[in-house]
């Protein structure tokens, strides 16, 4: 197996674009662990460690682009992404342990295409778009048209994701993230559910809304139904049950050792109605 | 293994069989091994570093802790290549010579091991804590040691262990106090 660490992305791209057996590395847990397991194998590993400007978390005009290549706990412990997005910060923070959080890149958690891991369920709820490179070009994917199915995504030979780009935070807007897990503390979620909400100026009207999903299908995703009903219908307690129906209808969840599906469904039914309520709160608590 | 390799510069390099360089607990040291073997394994096998276990291999039990640049990682889902150039630490280099770090001694004294199999794990991820948060609360214990599993003691006595080797530390280094803290 050969090991390349190229210096700048242009590189790494031509070189992940040269055959079916190439495989990028990041922080290298998912890329280790399944060659490991054989469920992965590469003929070249195009190493970006050496790769300058990838590490870094940025303010921007348009919001916070942050490097493929910031790890979890970097993401978790930015000051930008604390004052912005605090609830962004604390789902990092729930991703594994210590170790993994310190290993594990955003980028790598994104290309993977797991539909249990947390970041990309806070990130659809954001708004996020990726940047991603490849032979002589670069393209802006929303994320929410990234995840294609089970650990398929919209990258293909020779693309690397380069940048997380997360929107600016509207005024009056809050967010919230549940990971709900019924074994241990560092194990996948049963259900992840996270929200955003616009609210007008009175926090009364939803002006606009995501509700994204995770472990309840082949890929992490936002349930427009449920959306469209909670912007129509607003934050009564009778319109949030019609909502998180409509969310939990939308899913096509596995059953598993952690949750059946019957299980899971009705956990989204319960945790949807939280999360509502808690970005609302979110949208309040930031207004004071 | 067969390698196209290249020069450095902006070309990318590829170590396939060279010998390859690591810095570990201080010393420098010469490995012929190909980089995408484990860390782990060249520790335990190329080196005779021993002292970091493999319990799971899948990066969920910690026994395989050691520090990356002050930073603990898992030793079992690092490859060797991506260590090259940086700062690594296990547990062969925490005693200074024959004497026990505090941390060693404090989970003698507080009982936090009885096999002892997940120890050095443990007090890999403890030290990352403690250069971290010198005096670190309860919850801060329970959040860094969160996935250095423990099938003997119960934890609370490694808690304990952290909490009594932080009071020696900053008692008889008051001027690490708030070093390096976030």
């Amino acid at each position: 197996m050969d090991y390349l660490e190229p210096s700048d992305l242009e590189e790494a791209c031509r070189l992940a674009a040269g055959g079916e057996d190439a495989v990028v590395l990041a922080g290298g847990t998912a890329v280790v662990l399944l060659m490991r397991q054989h469920l992965l194998h590469a003929g070249r590993l195009i190493s970006l460690q050496r790769v300058v400007g990838l590490d870094q978390i940025a303010e921007t005009s348009e919001g916070i682009a942050i490097g493929a290549l910031c790890t979890h706990a970097q993401i978790a412990g930015s000051p930008l992404i604390q004052q912005t997005y605090p609830v962004m910060s604390r789902a990092f923070l729930s991703v594994a342990s210590p170790r993994i959080r310190n290993q594990a890149t955003i980028g790598g958690n994104i290309a993977l295409g797991d539909p249990h891991f947390d970041p990309p369920v806070m990130l659809l709820a954001l708004g996020a778009s990726l940047e991603i490179r490849s032979p002589g070009g670069s393209r802006m994917v929303g994320l929410h048209e990234f995840f294609h199915d089970y650990y398929e995504t919209d990258l293909s030979e020779g693309d690397i994701i380069s940048r997380v780009h997360v929107p600016l935070r509207a005024p009056s807007s809050g967010s919230s993230f549940v990971k709900y897990m019924t074994r241990s503390q560092d194990d996948y979620p049963a259900v992840d559910v996270a929200v955003h909400l616009e609210l007008d100026e009175a926090f009364e009207r939803v002006l606009s809304a995501r509700i994204a999903l995770g472990s309840v299908g082949p890929t992490p995703f936002r349930s427009e139904p449920a959306e469209e009903l909670l912007v129509d219908r607003g934050m009564s307690d009778d319109a949030i049950q019609v909502v998180a129906e409509a969310a939990a209808s939308s899913t096509d969840p596995p059953s598993d050792v952690r949750a059946s599906a019957e299980y899971r469904r009705d956990l989204v039914r319960v945790v949807v109605q939280r999360a509502i309520r808690s970005a609302a709160e979110d949208a309040r608590g930031r207004a004071l | 293994m067969t390698s196209s390799r290249l020069d450095s510069g902006t070309q990318p390099r590829s170590d396939g069989a060279k010998r390859l360089r690591l810095t570990i607990n201080g010393h420098e040291y010469d490995v012929a091994s190909d980089s995408t073997a484990r860390l782990l394994d060249v520790l335990r096998n190329d080196l005779g570093l021993t002292g970091t276990k493999e319990g799971c291999g899948i990066g969920v039990c910690g026994t395989c802790t050691i520090l990356v640049d002050d930073v603990a990682m898992t030793a079992c889902l690092m490859l060797v290549g991506s260590a090259r150039g940086r700062r690594i630490e296990t547990i062969e280099g925490v005693a200074d010579g024959g004497d026990l770090h505090p941390l060693q001694s404090s989970f003698v004294k507080a009982g936090g091991l009885q096999c002892g199999f997940c120890t050095p794990g443990q007090i890999m991820a403890a030290l990352a804590l403690l250069r971290d948060r010198p005096e670190p609360t309860d919850s801060q214990i329970t959040e860094a040691m969160l996935g250095n599993l423990c099938r003997c003691t119960g934890y609370y006595k490694i808690r304990d262990a952290i909490k009594q080797a932080a009071a020696h530390m900053t008692a008889t280094h008051p001027y690490r106090k708030g070093t390096r803290s976030a």
